[in-house]
């Protein structure tokens, strides 16, 4: 009987963590991330906002907007939500060409940051998850998948 | 209970005499002042000659009958300076209007800082009037100037971030060339006490009676 219990107990554990493991889809409660990739989104946006006021917001502005012509908006950017990958080459090693963003041209220089992975997924997380984005998780494994394949500019 | 209530009025009285105070009170001025017999002389922004991003001279006469917000930047400056001239817009949006102020941004960088990269800048900022000047010139000239006039810092440093170390102020000036007023550039409350100050200045311009 005891060990009944702790089979069935055992067993409705696991179950449990299955069922969490999954996709993210399953958000019936917005209080409780159901998942841990819902946890380790919210600990993302946490870091990934110190390091975007710290690297990016002098420039990209806090509300992501950007200034005039000069600095791209991240808000709302179609260049950042169509390719992720190409985002977190940019956040690493920064950019000189020109580049067209939600129609309008901007040519001034990005610096690379001096940044690890880790922290490349995290700004990422959030800026690709702020202001209207929904961009979902930037795992640091793909990141370092992608920041390995980026191509010199 | 008695000492409560006596401390709640004492604050309250406290709020309501610093709101109250009258704001007439003229701004400060800044610098070392020289006493001579009947008169004081005032630190003042020496004589200067540098070139916008039309390609104009421009000089204190340039502001004559003007105020001005003055600073210094650079166009490849990846840290406060996007700051500055977001903060700078809000400047230029209040008084866009107002003939009798005027903005004087100096690059610190000159030799990447040509006049065609200032006008660039200028345009992709927004910038349609002639109110707000970018101006370019010699270097050592213009970190001379921003030390001695402007009492600001600006300096070459390979180790500071785009290579440049310089200060986020904004510096007010009056129609007598003297400054009137510090803000940090970079915030934006700092920015709110600027925008009041410069109509409380030209307040002192305006006719008595």
């Amino acid at each position: 009987m005891n060990l009944l219990t702790k089979v069935v107990a055992l067993f409705a554990f696991v179950l449990l963590f299955a069922s969490c493991g999954g996709s993210s889809e399953t958000s019936q409660n917005e209080e409780k991330p159901s998942s841990r990739d819902e946890i380790r989104l919210k600990q993302y946006m946490v870091q990934g906002a110190k390091i975007y006021s710290t690297y990016c917001a002098n420039c990209h502005q806090d509300d992501g907007k950007g200034l005039a012509a000069l600095y791209p908006p991240l808000a709302g950017s179609d260049y950042l939500m169509e390719n992720f990958a190409r985002a977190a080459c940019i956040i690493k090693n920064g950019q000189a060409k020109e580049i067209v963003v939600n129609g309008v041209t901007y040519s001034q220089l990005m610096p690379g940051n001096p940044i690890t992975n880790l922290e490349v997924a995290e700004v990422l997380t959030y800026v690709a998850n702020s202001w209207g984005n929904e961009g979902g998780l930037m795992g640091v494994k793909d990141i370092d998948k992608w920041i390995d394949a980026c191509v010199e500019e | 209970m008695i000492r409560l209530e006596f401390i709640i009025a004492a604050c309250l009285a406290a709020l309501i005499s610093c709101t109250s105070t009258p704001s007439t009170a003229n701004l400060p001025i800044y610098g070392n002042k020289i006493f001579e017999e009947n008169d004081t002389i005032y630190h003042t922004i020496e004589d200067f000659r540098l070139v916008d991003q039309d390609s104009s001279w421009v000089t204190n006469a340039t502001f004559n009958n003007q105020v001005y917000v003055s600073d210094f930047f650079f166009t490849s400056c990846p840290t406060i300076c996007p700051k500055m001239k977001q903060q700078m817009l809000r400047v230029y949006e209040k008084f866009e209007n107002n003939d009798q102020v005027a903005i004087l941004s100096h690059t610190i960088d000159p030799t990447h800082d040509t006049v065609a990269v200032l006008k660039d800048y200028a345009t992709k900022l927004g910038i349609k009037s002639s109110k707000w000047k970018f101006v370019t010139g010699d270097q050592d000239y213009i970190y001379d100037l921003g030390e001695k006039s402007y009492m600001v810092m600006a300096d070459e440093d390979p180790n500071a971030a785009g290579g440049f170390i310089h200060s986020g102020a904004f510096l007010l000036v009056d129609k007598d060339r003297r400054i009137r007023g510090v803000y940090d550039g970079t915030v934006d409350e700092q920015v709110d006490v600027l925008l009041t100050d410069i109509d409380k200045l030209l307040k002192e311009y305006e006719p008595t009676n």
